[in-house]
């Protein structure tokens, strides 16, 4: 019986590091992302960057099955502990359990978007609003809108946003295009060591990178 | 055959209610940004999230009060 007992211990002491390691800061937010290339333009009026954040569908992750290291009564309330005190964990802090691409991420694109702009000096000076009445007529506002952001885990993590991008200054009609991103889940046999974080990371540059573009192009439209 | 019982329930119990303390700490939310999250961001990050938060709950109100006016 002694033995059951320091089994039970030494079961309580791995919890307690699971949970420990499982609480520990790690870092979830994609990192400012850069954009190293030329834009080579210049417009001289004040830019608005208008967020608007969509729907965003996360993966749940399930579960664990449970603890089966000893069988008998120390086994049992050694299981039951595990599983009680997993689910009061999943219920008290769901970020851990659940994979997004949420509005953390959108708020550090918005704002790698800005300061690429201003480093670039794009426009005369570039902001981010959240009130599109303060805007003026003759500045550019510069809407970016979060459709959709999906996350999926099959053989891989699949990120796919779906973001529409909407430019308009003066009585011009706007300029807008909808950009559908993803990563490709193919890589993950090759980069199966790659994270959720880079995931993130590689879909919000390719995003960025897309952003520019149109902006480019809508500049070219209305030179 | 149950002599081991009181110093087996002892243990795990006072245990258990170290795990559940653990358990219990919940994480609090921030305009739908989860505590983890939100630490990681800049304070223009965080006010921007709330600042949109306010227009999305209160913005079109606020407009409307002011147009009665």
């Amino acid at each position: 019986m002694r033995k059951n007992l320091y089994l039970c211990a030494i079961a309580t002491i791995l919890f307690t590091c699971f949970f420990l390691v499982g609480c520990a800061p790690s870092k979830r937010v994609i990192p400012s992302l850069q954009y190293h290339d030329a834009i080579g333009m210049s417009i001289p009026k004040k830019a608005h960057i208008y967020w608007v954040p969509g729907k965003q569908a996360s993966h749940e992750i399930p579960p664990s099955a449970g603890y089966s290291g000893n069988s008998g009564l120390a086994g049992l309330i050694v299981n039951l502990m595990f599983t009680s005190v997993e689910s009061q964990h999943r219920k008290s802090n769901p970020s851990q359990y659940v994979l997004e691409y949420g509005k953390a991420d959108e708020a550090v694109f918005l704002t790698s978007l800005r300061d690429v702009l201003e480093q670039q000096h794009v426009f005369k000076s570039v902001d981010l609003t959240t009130d599109i009445s303060k805007v003026n007529a003759n500045d550019v506002l510069i809407k970016i809108y979060f459709k959709t952001t999906r996350v999926t885990v099959n053989s891989g993590y699949l990120i796919k946003l779906s973001v529409n991008l909407s430019i308009q200054t003066g009585r011009q009609p706007p300029y807008e295009r909808t950009y559908l991103v993803q990563n490709d889940e193919s890589l993950d046999g090759a980069f199966k060591s790659k994270g959720f974080l880079d995931k993130k990371t590689e879909v919000s540059q390719e995003l960025l990178t897309l952003i520019i573009n149109g902006i480019k192009q809508w500049y070219r439209g209305n030179k | 055959m149950l002599d081991f019982m009181p110093k087996l329930n002892l243990s795990v119990l006072a245990v258990f209610s170290v795990f559940f303390l653990i358990a219990c700490t919940a994480e609090r939310n921030y305009r739908g940004v989860a505590d983890p999250f939100w630490r990681e961001l800049s304070g223009e990050q965080k006010q921007l999230i709330v600042d949109q938060a306010y227009e999305r709950d209160f913005g079109q109100d606020i407009k409307k009060e002011g147009n009665h006016k």
